[in-house]
């Protein structure tokens, strides 16, 4: 019988580990004739460890990190952000994408979408989406949104379903700036896009279609989070980024990954996944996780839910028919 | 079939873009893919917009909400509560 314990996760040689992605990138960005690569920097753990596996990969003066605060950003982004660069020799851009996010209308388009379910919101409030706990209850999760008042009190409500996907369309512009930016920069230098996504967002879906879920390399997409805290140590990570609780860092009140997507904080829900991905049962589970079989068995059918709304974020465009090359359209002066 | 489990029926059919004969009553709409996160959320209001019922969050769980034969049993019963509540209260009046 096989029984998960946390050393499941633990890589065995962080090193090879490490060497093993370096190669793997160089070989990519080879292959896509491009000469460097461009990451967004969020002074958190995963865009981290990119960083340093890039500066090994290709040298740091062919890495570019892009630094792309908001209005909603947590106070120590940037200065994280930059720690890890600095430790890394890596060159930083800064582009403040408030200017952009007020002129495409996030902020209006999603605070039109609070107001209506809290009268009265507007500047000096802030607001986040949570969800319930799927381990304390059979209970579909539904969204919530939290505000607070300038004056400090608080309010929870939950969103119907046209206020939830505005509020969530218009925060959405937030990743897909930055990713519009990153390819600015990978166009302008000949680098490849490297995306930051560990293997339980990814699997998860825990990324915007076409926002931080578009790259060109995604290196630790197959790491568990655990591991990529792991990877970090090895690599030299700063102490002050390894240390800092993971954090959505989008909505203007602070919150968590589990408050928001996961159902378990992240050291027990790659355990889960582990689980799940080797057929192991939820009684199997339980004891390394701290929960009873009941509720291991409410987080794996979350996973699988999760999985099946992943789909289409993982989805390319269907196309019906092989294109032929008679069909493409002539493009005038072509060469 | 109750003008209920119809009306219920036709929502799912369209809404989720379905062969409405492929939906059997007792079929779990999540198991079977047809209902996710989003769908439950949009459930919600269907029903709270066509029955003028409100549905609590804890009422939002797979007993009540998971088959077109629970989703209908359950507005029957929130229709029936509300009308023995209406009652009650004109019998006080009265």
């Amino acid at each position: 019988m096989t029984r998960v314990s946390p050393d499941v996760l633990r890589l065995v040689d962080p090193e090879a580990t490490a060497r093993s992605i370096v190669d793997g990138m160089r070989r990519s960005v080879r292959g896509f004739r491009r000469r460097g690569a461009v990451l967004g920097l969020s002074g958190g753990i995963d865009s981290s460890v990119v960083a340093a596996l890039a500066a090994r990969a290709f040298g740091a003066e062919r890495v570019l990190g892009v630094l792309m605060p908001e209005a909603d950003s947590s106070d120590d982004t940037l200065a994280l952000s930059r720690l890890a660069a600095d430790a890394f020799g890596i060159e930083t851009v800064l582009e403040d994408i408030t200017e952009a996010l007020t002129a495409l209308g996030c902020y209006r388009r999603r605070d039109e979408a609070i107001a209506r379910v809290v009268p009265g919101f507007g500047p000096g409030w802030r607001a986040k989406l949570v969800l319930p706990s799927v381990v304390e209850t059979e209970q579909y999760r539904l969204f919530s949104l939290v505000a607070r008042a300038p004056d400090g009190t608080e309010r929870r409500e939950r969103l119907p379903f046209d206020a939830y996907l505005q509020v969530v369309a218009a925060t959405n512009f937030k990743q897909r700036t930055r990713k519009m930016l990153e390819y600015h920069h990978a166009d302008r230098l000949h680098y490849a896009v490297l995306g930051t996504p560990n293997r339980l967002e990814y699997d998860q879906g825990f990324f915007v279609k076409n926002g931080d879920g578009a790259a060109d390399v995604k290196p630790i997409a197959h790491l568990y989070k655990t591991q990529v805290y792991q990877l970090a140590e090895t690599l030299g990570v700063p102490v002050e980024i390894r240390s800092r609780p993971p954090t959505t860092d989008t909505y203007s009140l602070p919150q968590t990954q589990e408050e928001f997507y996961f159902s378990l904080p992240y050291d027990r829900m790659d355990l889960c996944l582990y689980a799940v991905d080797h057929g192991i049962s939820a009684l199997d589970t339980a004891a390394a996780v701290g929960l009873d079989e009941a509720q291991v068995e409410r987080v794996f059918a979350d996973i699988a839910a999760k999985r099946r709304v992943a789909a289409y974020l993982h989805a390319a465009p269907v196309v019906f028919g092989a294109p032929q090359a008679d069909d493409a359209p002539e493009v005038s002066g072509a060469a | 079939m109750t003008e209920i489990e119809r009306d219920i029926r036709e929502f799912i059919a369209e809404n989720f873009i379905l062969d409405a004969g492929s939906l059997a009553s007792d079929a779990s709409l999540t198991q079977s893919g047809v209902l996710d996160s989003m769908g439950v959320l949009e459930l919600i209001m269907f029903i709270e917009q066509r029955f003028a019922i409100t549905v609590p969050d804890d009422h939002a769980v797979p007993e009540n909400l998971d088959s077109v034969e629970r989703i209908a049993r359950y507005v029957r019963d929130m229709l029936d509560a509300a009308a023995d509540a209406a009652a009650g209260s004109d019998a006080r009046v009265a």
